[in-house]
């Protein structure tokens, strides 16, 4: 029932999300740009748009239902949430669990205009799937961890906020190696033989890890 | 120890440097209703959250159903005998009340579907309306459904009668009244409602500025209290403010008002050698208890 719970949570989040990238497909080929630019707009669109859709869809746990969020338009159902017979991690887990499900559904379902549509092949795509899996991973995670400790819209500044942050360490050669948004801005993006996979792995899933570890201690201790 | 629900021991807990409880020793019988009243952040929202785990206690310890509540795991396995209305009584916006129920059921393998069924009777719960539809006494009354449809053997109320109408109200007093007179289920619900807790409590828990003040059967303190009133010739003397067995003192000019209680008889023979012009000796309410308690703590 918590994966339910979730998921009604969650729904409108991932149609907002998926109508953005909607809008993106249909503005590409509405003004029928040159495939090679098509390409590259799609790249650095979706760039954009796995930071801000992986962040929108770690949202809405349990620091969106404290009585304050009621005044601001949301519900303040935290405390039935938390009289319940389920351990806090297991709430975060099923809730970051079921964004997460949803954002890899969304990079495998918005990976498919740009096979049919901009001409990508089969083996540039999976390699988009993977850069945009690196980049929503740690997108994701920070989020995740904002979530635990601030409201709704704060998650949401706090974590654009680290990703411009990592955005602008790209130009830094020493801190670019492990950056987890190497996955999407660069411009090797689409080669396998260039594409920095196993640093961009240790990356993101070190910044997942150490986000996961800092969100369940912080679960652990926190006063409702 | 086993026949407490609720026993905590030097409960403490402070909010950024500035005490909210101050060592609060709880025993609550099972079967009992327990009124726990006091007035806005006295401490009442505090000692109820430390005891779903929801807070963490400074210092102090925490048994519900005789077993220490010092862990996650015990934590949760406790509110698994738990029903829990919020002050709040705010639910997912996202769910009808049916929704809201069939969410609910799954969590509790001793779920009652006969008590669901009864109290969607009498409470008149349309299934398929949306929770933001219900007014906030229908969702004072789906909570109070979920909680008492869960078999819960503890039912802890924060207000649950705040900001309802009379009627809904009383509704919600006859059915907590009626699940105590079918026995098995002890309820601790707070409340500044003296005349709510009069009405149905059997045991009165007065906490004030983060400490117990009053703590007994209901009768018991009513038995036990008694107010004296003393009127002499001239000013009240400053002697009654120390006579022994008694709680507080109000004088004005020539009278004075003592809460006492233990043994009257005696400390009647003690004001009575204070050479007052009249005594005279009256039971007291819960109100006066009360205000007594929390006016001159």
């Amino acid at each position: 029932m918590l994966w339910w719970k979730a998921w009604m949570e969650t729904r409108w989040r991932l149609v907002f999300v998926l109508a953005g990238c909607a809008l993106l497909w249909s503005e590409g080929l509405l003004f029928g740009l040159p495939l090679a630019k098509l390409k590259m707009a799609f790249i650095l669109q979706h760039a954009i748009v796995w930071g801000f859709a992986a962040t929108m869809l770690a949202g809405a746990g349990l620091n969106s239902q404290t009585t304050w969020g009621t005044a601001a338009g949301y519900h303040g159902s935290m405390l039935f949430t938390l009289s319940l017979p389920v351990a806090r991690r297991k709430l975060f887990a099923v809730r970051a669990g079921a964004g997460a499900v949803e954002t890899c559904a969304l990079i495998v379902v918005t990976a498919a205009p740009l096979v049919l549509f901009a001409g990508l092949g089969w083996s540039a795509a999976s390699l988009y799937i993977a850069g945009a899996c690196i980049c929503s991973m740690a997108a994701y995670a920070i989020s995740a961890l904002f979530a635990c400790v601030t409201g709704e819209m704060w998650q949401l500044y706090g974590s654009w906020g680290v990703l411009a942050v990592l955005s602008v360490a790209l130009r830094f050669p020493l801190l670019a190696r492990f950056n987890p948004l190497r996955g999407l801005f660069s411009e090797a993006y689409t080669s396998a033989a260039h594409f920095p996979w196993m640093d961009a792995w240790i990356g993101a899933a070190l910044l997942a890890a150490l986000c996961c570890f800092a969100a369940v201690r912080i679960l652990d201790r926190k006063e409702y | 120890m086993n026949d407490l629900v609720i026993q905590t021991r030097g409960l403490r807990k402070s909010y950024d440097g500035s005490p909210a409880l101050r060592g609060i020793d709880l025993a609550v019988p099972r079967g009992s209703i327990c009124g726990f009243l006091g007035r806005n952040g006295a401490g009442k929202t505090t000692t109820l959250k430390l005891l779903l785990n929801l807070l963490r206690p400074d210092a102090g310890e925490i048994f519900l159903f005789g077993d220490p509540v010092s862990s996650e795991a015990a934590a949760v396995a406790a509110r698994r005998r738990i029903g829990f209305v919020s002050e709040e009584k705010q639910l997912y916006p996202y769910m009808t009340v049916g929704q809201t129920i069939r969410f609910t059921r799954p969590f509790f393998p001793g779920w009652r579907a006969d008590l669901e069924a009864k109290y969607l009777e009498i409470f008149q719960l349309p299934e398929s309306k949306p929770v933001p539809k219900l007014s906030k006494g229908m969702r004072t009354q789906l909570m109070l459904l979920l909680a008492l449809a869960r078999g819960a053997e503890l039912l802890i109320l924060d207000e649950p009668t705040d900001g309802l109408d009379p009627a809904v109200t009383e509704d919600v007093l006859q059915v907590l009244a009626g699940l105590a007179a079918s026995g098995g289920t002890s309820i601790f619900f707070s409340s500044h409602h003296l005349a709510e807790i009069e009405q149905i409590a059997d045991r009165v828990c007065l906490i004030d500025r983060g400490q117990i003040v009053i703590d007994g059967e209901l009768d018991d303190l009513k038995t036990d209290y008694r107010r004296i009133l003393l009127v002499f010739s001239g000013d009240a003397p400053a002697a009654v403010n120390a006579l022994a067995g008694v709680d507080h003192v109000r004088t004005r000019g020539r009278t004075a008002s003592l809460l006492a209680h233990g043994d009257i008889e005696a400390t009647l023979g003690r004001a009575r050698e204070l050479q007052p012009e009249s005594v005279e000796v009256h039971p007291v309410t819960l109100k006066e208890l009360f205000l007594d308690h929390v006016k001159e703590a």
